[in-house]
């Protein structure tokens, strides 16, 4: 009855009318150059964090730093307005970020990428702290990077000191380690019903994704992520073997698509969709706030693309392309 | 348990009102001492069944569409009068209970 979501679902829709309209997305996707793109995302809700960017002979790096100001602000905005259990379901909502960083430090690392541009690709969200992500950066293979984020990388920085320490080094095994160390953090961590739901139609679809890196070589259950609702470890080691058919049928379209590409186009749209059906159903739950950290996520890398592709001179017809993929 | 407890606590005012309207009432009646005291014994503790119950059913509309509201009209302070109008639709009840205590009493 005194449920605390009432009021923090209330803020965090009024913050969901504030994102940019897809009807504003468009007429920033027509613009004929780079300088009337500027000019057209002045009048959205971006305007305020513009600054440097739509100054004289500024270019990507300034839209950039601008649009991450943005999104920074905005989740920093939601977690100041919840307290108490919301606000530790809000902190296992924005282990995503967490995650999605260690992972492109671990690309980056393994890769042997400069400092400056590993830092670039990282989302300026999350639990753990800027200075951290930016000193992790610096180091020189995955055991330093895992030592450093042990100490203040929250628990993904955990779950990744303990997969080194099990001896996972390749790509694929961290990045699936990590995978199965959130998912585990996080359904222990979320309480409501709908927002569980969300999170096992997530797992099924990143099940379904890695089955299909897979494919070529030898199945091994070890890739499997457990907490899925459709998707089982037999499933998933029949997949990975070749074979297209999943139970749940909207699940099918990830199975059946042409490459790699396509499948994680098709598997960003059902999770769109599982996270707009879960805010509608979680009106007193942290569903509201998953879907809106989901349409802001997006907001910003249409922001990105659509900027990269004016900056560029890009056609319309590329840009449509990459959006669809986006 | 203490949940419970809280949550009863929230609704002792309005149960308080309740009880004290219909007593007072059926006491009166019963002062009166003619045929009809036990019917209009009756009608009061009615008149307050139904004064106290549209306060309660109010209460429990208005504790959510007041929290949803205070969250909208603090992200935007503009909108505080289309919420103010959703917050006062509940009031509906308890002018529903009144009407009822006044036929009742009348």
């Amino acid at each position: 009855m005194n449920n605390p979501y009432g009021y923090i679902n209330g803020r965090v829709r009024m913050m969901r009318t504030a994102l940019v309209e897809s009807r504003a997305l468009d007429e920033a996707a027509s613009t004929v150059n780079y300088q009337e793109f500027l000019r057209q995302i002045s009048e959205t809700p971006l305007r305020e964090d513009l600054g440097d960017a739509t100054a004289q002979g500024a270019g990507l790096g300034q839209l950039d730093e601008a649009l991450s100001r943005n999104y920074l602000r905005s989740v920093a905005h939601l977690r100041s307005i919840a307290t108490g259990q919301p606000a530790r379901e809000i902190e296992a909502l924005l282990l995503r970020y967490d995650l999605q960083n260690v992972k492109t430090l671990v690309r980056g690392v393994l890769t042997g990428r400069q400092a400056d541009d590993i830092v670039a690709g990282l989302i300026p969200a999350g639990t753990i702290p800027w200075p951290v992500l930016q000193g992790a950066a610096q180091s020189a293979d995955v055991p330093s990077l895992a030592q450093t984020l042990s100490v203040a990388g929250g628990k993904i920085g955990q779950i990744l000191r303990a997969a080194v320490a099990g001896g996972a080094s390749s790509l694929l095994d961290l990045e699936v380690a990590l995978d199965q160390g959130y998912y585990r953090a996080v359904l222990a961590g979320v309480r409501g019903t709908n927002v569980r739901r969300y999170f096992t139609r997530e797992i099924d679809i990143r099940n379904l994704l890695i089955a299909r890196q897979l494919r070529g070589g030898a199945p091994n259950a070890r890739y499997f992520i457990p907490g899925g609702r459709d998707v089982t470890e037999s499933d998933f080691l029949r997949i990975a073997g070749g074979d297209n058919s999943v139970s749940a049928q909207d699940l099918q379209a990830v199975t059946e698509a042409v490459d790699l590409g396509t499948a994680e186009a098709i598997a960003r749209r059902l999770l769109d969709e599982a996270s707009r059906n879960v805010a509608m159903a979680d009106a007193l739950g942290p569903g509201v706030a998953l879907d809106y950290l989901r349409r802001k996520e997006q907001e910003i890398a249409r922001m990105r693309l659509i900027g990269r592709a004016k900056y560029y001179g890009l056609s319309k017809d590329e840009l449509a392309k990459e959006l669809e993929g986006a | 348990m203490k949940n419970t407890a809280f949550a009863a606590a929230k609704y002792l005012p309005a149960l308080t009102a309740m009880t004290l309207f219909g007593s007072a009432f059926a006491q009166e009646a019963a002062a009166g001492g003619d045929a009809g005291a036990t019917a209009a014994g009756l009608k009061a503790i009615g008149a307050g069944l139904a004064l106290g119950l549209g306060a309660v059913g109010t209460g429990l509309a208005q504790g959510p569409i007041g929290a949803a509201a205070a969250g909208v009209v603090a992200e935007r302070p503009e909108k505080f009068g289309q919420m103010a109008i959703w917050f006062f639709i509940p009031e509906t009840l308890v002018i529903f209970g009144f009407v009822g205590f006044f036929l009742l009493r009348g």
